[in-house]
């Protein structure tokens, strides 16, 4: 199914690439459509990778080490799918290397393909470097596998014995990529919200746009982890290892997230709306009461509000509860990046718009193509996720021997070491 | 009774079916009736002649309607371009584009089939009938001018002069234009931009001669193009005059030299490049130091399979 979506999604994209952007429904004023919300999405939820195996590691809340894999494995196709969206945006694809040769270091532009490209580089390193171990139990241990996936773990593997001296790389490795990942974390989804804000729009034109868009990408990243748990634990039957403990622990954290987001999120409306003025006014009032505000108290109250008052309660941090109200998180979230993006583009701060009103009416109306190449690269997202979880474990072998005390330092045998 | 009453049943029934079908063949051409009783619009077509100095010849048929007092094109109708006041030489057809406009190109002597015995070009053209719109027709007649511009410099001031010669149907020869309202330009990329404030005639000899002012910014090659026109003449219809002249200020390109965020690629504020540069190296010596020690990783796998093997 998911591959159905995704290919019906990726003709689209051919036809958009034959035809151009034409095919949208983007045009003058809504030149950012859902491919950029989708991206902005995309961001949010890649920021759980540094949450889960980077900030909770290093605050040594051991209690994660289960959703590591997970977290990163979410991270690496979400970062991945990022990075294509902003490809398909581009009217001219062919033209993507102009970036580095002719871009403007004082662009956000440049900014945000540097920082996109190297949080995607570091994520897959931080989900391949505690991989080793793994990676070489599955060679050495699994024996009914075909040939060819015994030779790509053998070959992933690169030749991991868990001597004394390739564990102190890993380890070493491991943790400092954890507090790597961390400024380039906060500098992504600030960076893209840089794209935005440093613009002149109603809206965009604020300061508190950096911790508004990394709180709600920590929430929205957690609710993913949540919902991808709760799958997983039905399919495989790890109840042992995504407990009810886990979940409750998750639900707490995703209420404190959420908690935080509310918080920025009246920031960024209550101070524009107590003045009323300009170009904020009429965005704010297409918000509140327009033709948005349908949208917007459904994101307000349906994807945040509701979702912390049944959090706040144990019965709500149980299992099914909290995978449904992951799933209302995460559609919520990707409705407020259209929020965010889009509407701001119906009011464009023009003189000449002021005095004269707009020469036509701004309507956007995302096209099937637009609808079905961002609709498959969510179920491409979700692809990467399946396929990475066929082939690898789904939960770090090592490290939850280490984390229950059955083995110290990941020494786990494979082979036998010679050192 | 019986019987009597078995007829009128029998009546009955014949009558019910007759109507019930000439309802059904009513209903299967409900289409075609309200095709035939909608009220057909009735255009309005109007037609214009431009002749271009360097050989082109442009007659254009605007065709339109007035609907609610607003002005609708006819976008789509097929406007008939013909050679005869019958209309029934048909020298080509043109569809009306999305502006309500249909043009007919022409070189100079394609024109030529266009002039009558005395000199006159008659152009004829009709909107066809169609579903939407009733036929229209509508004619222009004009007679050839020529509009030929030197361009001059005295005492250091440019001047372009414009000399119009017109057709005279006695003498059958292009004589000096007299008293013709000229109009001249610089192109820009947006809009004209007169030369001149107020309208200038042609003189005794066809000439009208203006100052081009030395101080008009053009393009790489120190050029602008000047556009001088005789407009939507009675007689002439419009006549325009189109050249390059490298009269324009030098041309300078305007980078920036000074560093600043709005500067080009090569003056971005030293505080960015140091920032930026110095975080890529960091962060990326340090993605590089990473993949090193996964080759010290594999290099040290290997070596421990060397000593097993040896072993």
């Amino acid at each position: 199914m998911l591959a159905i979506v995704f290919l019906v999604g990726l003709a689209s994209y051919i036809f958009q690439l034959r035809d151009g952007l034409i095919i949208t429904d983007m045009d003058d004023y809504v030149s950012w459509g859902i491919y950029i919300s989708n991206f902005v999405f995309f961001v949010a939820v890649s920021l759980v990778g540094s949450l889960i195996s980077a900030i909770l590691k290093l605050s040594n809340a051991k209690w994660s080490i289960p959703l590591t894999r997970v977290a990163e494995v979410i991270a690496v196709s979400c970062i991945m799918f990022a990075g294509l969206i902003i490809i398909v945006d581009m009217g001219r694809p062919d033209r993507i290397h102009y970036l580095f040769i002719h871009g403007r270091l004082q662009s956000p532009i440049v900014w945000d393909v540097i920082v996109v490209s190297t949080y995607l580089v570091i994520s897959i390193l931080l989900l391949y470097i505690p991989l080793l171990p793994d990676l070489a139990i599955l060679r050495d241990k699994v024996t009914d596998i075909p040939k060819w996936q015994h030779k790509i773990y053998s070959f992933l593997s690169l030749g991991w014995v868990g001597s004394p001296k390739q564990l102190n790389i890993m380890h070493k490795s491991v943790k400092g990529l954890a507090i790597v990942i961390i400024p380039i974390a906060f500098g992504i989804h600030t960076v893209t919200s840089w794209l935005f804000s440093t613009t002149l729009r109603g809206g965009w034109n604020s300061t508190n746009i950096g911790p508004y868009f990394v709180a709600g990408a920590f929430m929205v990243g957690a609710a993913a982890v949540i919902a991808v748990m709760y799958v997983l634990r039905r399919n495989y039957k790890l109840e042992n290892y995504f407990t009810d403990e886990l979940f409750d622990k998750m639900g707490r954290l995703l209420v404190f997230l959420s908690f935080v987001y509310l918080y920025f999120n009246i920031n960024e409306y209550l101070t524009p709306a107590f003045k009323m003025m300009g170009g904020e006014r009429d965005l704010l009032r297409s918000l509140f009461i327009g033709e948005f505000a349908p949208m917007f108290w459904s994101t307000q109250i349906i994807g945040m509000v509701i979702p912390i008052i049944v959090l706040l309660f144990k019965k709500g941090r149980r299992p099914l509860p909290m995978f449904i109200i992951a799933l209302v998180v995460i559609v919520g979230a990707w409705f407020k990046r259209y929020l965010i993006v889009i509407p701001t583009l119906f009011f464009p701060y023009l003189p000449a718009v002021e005095q004269y009103g707009l020469p036509t009416a701004i309507e956007y109306y995302p096209t099937f193509e637009e609808w079905s190449i961002t609709i498959g690269s969510l179920a491409g997202a979700l692809l990467v996720i399946t396929f990475l979880f066929r082939y690898i474990p789904l939960i770090g072998i090592w490290e939850m021997a280490e984390y229950q005390g059955i083995v110290e330092n990941g020494e786990i045998p494979t082979k036998d070491a010679a050192d | 009774m019986i019987k009597e009453h078995h007829m009128l049943t029998f009546k009955h029934h014949l009558l019910f079916k007759l109507l019930f079908l000439s309802a059904v063949v009513l209903c299967w051409n409900t289409d075609a009736f309200s095709q035939e009783v909608q009220k057909k619009i009735k255009p309005k077509l109007r037609l214009s002649y431009t002749k271009y100095m360097d050989g082109q010849i442009e007659v254009t048929a605007n065709a339109y309607y007035k609907k609610d007092k607003k002005k609708e094109v006819c976008a789509g109708a097929s406007i008939g371009f013909y050679k005869d006041e019958d209309l029934e030489n048909l020298h080509t057809t043109v569809i009306v584009d999305e502006e309500g406009f249909a043009t007919l190109d022409l070189e100079a002597n394609e024109a030529n089939q266009f002039r009558d015995s005395i000199g006159k070009f008659n152009f004829y053209a009709r909107l066809e009938a169609d579903e939407k719109f009733k036929a229209k027709t509508s004619e222009i007649t004009v007679l050839n001018a020529n509009l030929n511009v030197k361009f001059l410099t005295k005492d250091s001031i440019n001047y372009l002069q414009a000399k119009l010669l017109c057709f005279n149907v006695d003498s059958g020869k292009l004589i000096p234009g007299v008293k013709f309202p000229i109009k001249s330009y610089i192109v820009r990329a947006l809009s004209l931009l007169p030369l001149s404030d107020q309208l200038n005639y042609t003189n005794a000899e066809g000439i009208v001669e203006l100052e081009v002012p030395n101080d008009i910014p053009g393009d790489k090659n120190n050029e602008f193009t000047v556009l001088v026109r005789l407009e939507e003449d009675d007689d002439y219809g419009t006549v325009v005059f189109k050249d390059n002249i490298d009269w324009a200020t030098p041309f300078v390109a305007h980078e920036r030299e000074e560093r600043s965020l709005a500067g080009n690629q090569r003056n971005a504020p030293l505080l960015i490049v140091i920032t930026i540069t110095a975080t890529l190296v960091a962060v990326w010596g340090y993605i590089f130091y990473i993949i090193f020690g996964l080759w010290k990783i594999r290099k040290l796998g290997m070596k421990n399979e060397e000593q097993l093997l040896s072993d």
